[in-house]
């Protein structure tokens, strides 16, 4: 038998199923990896309830208990609220934050008979795209220490690649899923918008905002969906869709699809380190008899800038709860209202989340509000509707995830918008709602792991996963 | 963006900076602006743009139970018999 952590989710349920495993035996061989990796700070903390929580599973299972997820060991980003265990954001404001209540994702995975077994570090409010931007810390590349795992769900996805557990949940706004599952060489899903509940999450931009799934294969990842997808009353964006058994369908025969590549991304990767790995995938492809088409997404240049006006607006607007009355932290310098906004934001806050603060404002802001805010939301309506034309030629929009490997700490720290720009092939899948998965694809000139795309209509996440199936057995390196 | 229009825009977001934090975020601010501004002077057919209300699926309106007060305040950094504390307002 195979180590404990090398086991898929799946594999790991179903020896606990039937008795070949004990929950707490796998919760055990996990946390003990957790101590064994400690020096990529990915997990900011292990639950101390969760060997507990694994062993009382096991008296359920005996007693007949059953679920997708039993026995299960899941690490969560530190933006997901679990009652009774701090969610801080990887900020100092909420350094010290309880969560009061589950989240209807958390609820769901601990339906299924998951154990959460810790939480994993991420930039500052999920802002960023390298998990420097923490204020406990950067978290390392599983594969080069000396490189970002991408963000800002760098240690959910560094914490699954270094099998610290078999699944983890992120979040996503502009890619920060997709692109640390590209840099750390694992399965990244960013869900239709309204897919998964975002009630218990905190927010960023709550139109773009989505939980993420990564996994190392493409069955766990459409198990982890099944459980956590649906319609939320305590969410009214959480959509009344239907939410399919995704894990049972992966097998069904996709050589009808029709893959669409927008011309203007191969107009785009030209000369980055992406373009000889798509063009390698779009090859394989053809080879295997997949019809690929050319297609168009006019706008989809204008992605990147329109995201960092409409994030940042919805930011500042969200951000502005934390005022120093309602939530963990006080300046103890404050002496007048204004002060305890002002000196408790500013003491708990870091840089970058300033940063994205002040440019809200401004593109908010009297004077500005027509030709930034007003703007960027028209671009995004014609992006949606460029998307819903291009997929009446295609079923699945393939392109980069990013534009090469995992970039090496504090490379990018100088000027933001080079690290922003790490977001180019990302953020129009939020923009438009639709769902996206990362799939891992080709190394780069280090060595490092490369990811590809795969994109469909809104709530279409089944032929995403039946296509990405087939390129997992079929055609995968 | 000059240093002026960098603590308004401080003020608005209620945040504090030094004067070399100021300087530093008015030197970053443009290229932070330079890369918003590819929207602004983009031509595009449509002007129209989604209205986010469209998309809700609200429940039944409905009384329910709230979080018990307590609990509510527990992370609040100063409660007095269930109160909220902060410095008085009026002068």
């Amino acid at each position: 038998m195979s180590e404990i952590i090398d086991l898929s989710a799946i594999e790991i349920r179903d020896k606990i199923l039937t008795k070949e495993l004990s929950a707490e035996q796998v919760c055990k061989a996990f946390i003990e990896q957790i101590k064994k990796c400690e020096k990529y700070n990915a997990v900011l903390e292990v639950f101390d309830d969760a060997i507990e929580k694994a062993k009382e599973m096991d008296k359920k299972i005996s007693s007949g208990f059953r679920g997708k997820l039993v026995g299960v060991p899941i690490i969560i980003k530190d933006n997901i609220l679990y009652k009774g265990k701090k969610c801080s954001c990887s900020s100092k404001f909420l350094e010290n934050y309880i969560a009061q209540y589950d989240s209807t994702v958390i609820k769901k995975v601990l339906n299924a008979g998951a154990i959460i077994i810790g939480r994993a570090n991420m930039d500052e409010f999920a802002m960023g795209s390298s998990t420097e931007n923490s204020a406990f810390g950067v978290t390392h590349n599983p594969l080069d220490f000396d490189r970002v795992p991408g963000g800002s769900s760098g240690g959910s996805a560094c914490a699954v690649a270094l099998n610290m557990c078999p699944i983890s949940l992120g979040t996503e706004t502009g890619g920060s899923v997709r692109q640390p599952a590209s840099y750390c060489g694992i399965y990244g899903l960013k869900p239709s918008y309204g897919r998964i509940s975002r009630y218990g999450i905190v927010a960023f931009a709550s139109s773009l905002d989505q939980v993420g799934i990564f996994s190392k294969n493409v069955l766990d990842n459409a198990l982890m969906l099944e459980v956590i997808a649906g319609k939320d009353e305590c969410d009214s964006t959480s959509a009344d869709e239907k939410v399919e058994e995704y894990s049972k369908i992966l097998d069904e025969d996709i050589s009808k699809l029709t893959i669409g590549v927008p011309h203007e991304i191969l107009e785009m990767i030209k000369g980055m380190p992406c373009e000889k790995n798509i063009s390698k995938f779009l090859s394989l492809l053809k080879l295997n008899g997949i019809k690929v088409v050319d297609i168009s997404i006019k706008d989809i240049s204008l992605g990147l800038a329109t995201y960092y006006i409409i994030a940042p607006a919805e930011a500042t607007s969200n951000l502005a709860r934390f005022d120093g009355v309602k939530y963990t932290t006080r300046s103890d310098d404050a002496r007048n209202l204004q002060e305890i906004y002002k000196k408790s934001r500013s003491e708990g806050f870091g840089r970058e989340v300033k940063r994205r603060i002040m440019l809200g404002n401004y593109v908010l802001s009297s004077g500005y509000y027509d030709a930034y805010y007003k703007k960027a939301k028209a671009v995004q309506h014609e992006l949606i509707k460029e998307f819903e034309d291009a997929f009446k030629g295609c079923d699945i929009i393939i392109m980069p995830t990013t534009i090469g490997e995992a970039f090496k700490i504090g490379s990018k720290s100088k000027n933001p918008v080079d690290t922003y720009k790490e977001d180019i092939f990302t953020v129009t899948a939020n923009i438009a709602g639709l769902p996206s998965l990362s799939i891992p694809f080709g190394k780069g000139d280090n060595g490092l792991p490369l990811g590809i795309q795969l994109m469909a209509k809104k709530f279409d996440e089944a032929t995403i996963y039946k296509f990405a199936k087939f390129i997992e057995t079929k055609i995968g390196e | 963006m000059d240093i002026k229009e960098i603590e308004h825009l401080a003020e608005l977001s209620k945040l504090e900076f030094s004067t070399e934090e100021l300087e530093e975020f008015s030197n970053e601010f443009s290229s932070l602006l330079e890369l918003a501004d590819i929207v602004k002077n983009a031509e595009i057919s449509g002007s129209s743009f989604i209205n986010s209300i469209d998309m809700l699926n609200l429940r039944e309106d409905k009384a329910k139970d709230s979080m018990p007060v307590d609990i509510l305040l527990e992370n609040t950094p100063v409660v007095k018999k269930d109160c909220i504390v902060v410095p008085r307002i009026m002068e």
